[in-house]
């Protein structure tokens, strides 16, 4: 395996007094899907906030590509090539799907090389390009988010709850473009609650409970055995 | 994968290369509270010498305390402004930060609103129900 793109060792981190991750180990790698799994309120999005510099450490390390980047402004990240697409999907609504694309134009890259890329990808978006971004399916917002995330040339990825609210059709047709995004070379940490979608295209899975991480494997069946226990209870 | 590794190494270089501000050199709350501190203590300066200057006989003193008061009135005022500089600016960014969330919010509403007029609500093309755009306002 190449050495990880982004890298968590021992993240603590906290709201006010309140510690919501204990100890947390996750490594991507270039071209890798991770997904972190787990019940409501496990620290999944507080992990990825952090992985993105959004959220300050209480302690350990956040590793991207070797560098220990603790504590650098969000900004600084992002401008090195880690993208988060929130919970929400984060597009203007009532901005057409182009003046959404035109608003990463800020990243050096034309609004022709973008709607090219965006395009090819996702042609729905190309024949709608004038369409309020508001007005867009929940899957077309989803793709639009992912366009613009792309936009930024990103090598590490950070995804949360994708399937939000979406039909199970149109998820698995999001998590195709979500591996072939990997295929490029791009480091994905998927933080995902339906485990049967994530696990699809995964290549690794941790399941955190409680901000630790309760289990971490290649997703197989032992794993998801386990995962079943640990959502539902253990059955022995 | 050659483009894998090179995007890799490229992000290798990049974070390398970039100049990261040190998180702990910002340290608004330890300015806003030296902000309080010089602001408190040009004001008792300033007071305490205007009344050195007013009971002392000797015009040199007087002009002496007068000149610290003046200054002790500039260290308040210096310190006035990094206060509120630093105990202003957070108050702003999330006042900010709110009226964009809720104009955003008013324009989905209106937004809702006009489609409710125009169509009955189903699901879309992709399976998607928009629960949040029709359950937020009551059909007219």
């Amino acid at each position: 395996m190449t050495s990880p793109l982004l890298e968590l060792r021992g993240v603590r981190a906290a709201y006010d007094s309140v510690t919501v991750l204990h100890g947390v180990d996750l490594s991507v790698a270039a071209g890798q899907v991770v997904a972190l799994l787990g019940p409501n309120g496990a620290g999944k999005t507080t992990t990825l906030r952090i992985a993105a510099g959004v959220h300050p450490l209480q302690s350990g390390r956040l590793l991207l590509a070797g560098s220990d980047l603790a504590g650098a402004a969000p900004r600084d990240l992002a401008r090195a090539g880690v993208c988060l697409i929130p919970e929400g999907r984060g597009v203007f609504p009532n901005l057409s799907i182009r003046d959404n694309l035109l608003m990463m134009t800020y990243t050096g890259r034309s609004l022709a090389q973008i709607e090219e890329l965006t395009y090819a990808r996702f042609p729905v978006l190309g024949k709608n390009a004038s369409r309020a971004a508001g007005t867009l399916s929940g899957g077309e917002q989803q793709m639009l988010a992912l366009a613009r995330g792309l936009a930024t040339d990103p090598a590490v990825l950070l995804l949360d709850e994708l399937s939000m609210g979406l039909a199970p059709v149109v998820v698995s047709r999001l998590y195709e473009h979500v591996a072939e995004i990997a295929r490029q070379g791009v480091a994905v940490l998927l933080v995902e609650q339906f485990a049967t979608a994530a696990l699809s295209i995964a290549d690794h899975a941790a399941v955190l409970v409680r901000g630790r991480v309760a289990l971490q494997g290649p997703p197989d069946a032992a794993l998801r055995a386990e995962l079943s226990d640990l959502y539902l209870g253990s059955s022995k | 994968m050659t483009s894998a590794e090179s995007r890799a190494d490229r992000f290798a270089r990049e974070l390398a290369d970039l100049k990261i501000a040190d998180p702990a050199a910002g340290h608004p709350r330890l300015w806003q509270r030296a902000g309080a501190a010089l602001m408190v203590a040009g004001i008792v300066l300033g007071v305490a010498s205007y009344l050195i200057s007013q009971r002392t006989a000797s015009s040199l003193t007087a002009s002496t305390a007068i000149t610290i008061a003046l200054g002790g009135v500039t260290l308040a005022l210096v310190g006035g402004a990094v206060f509120l500089r630093y105990s202003l600016t957070g108050f702003l960014r999330f006042w900010m930060a709110r009226q964009s969330f809720e104009l955003t919010m008013l324009a989905e509403r209106a937004f809702a609103g006009s489609l409710l007029t125009n169509s009955d609500g189903r699901m879309d093309s992709a399976g998607n129900s928009r629960p949040s755009r029709t359950d937020a306002s009551p059909r007219p």
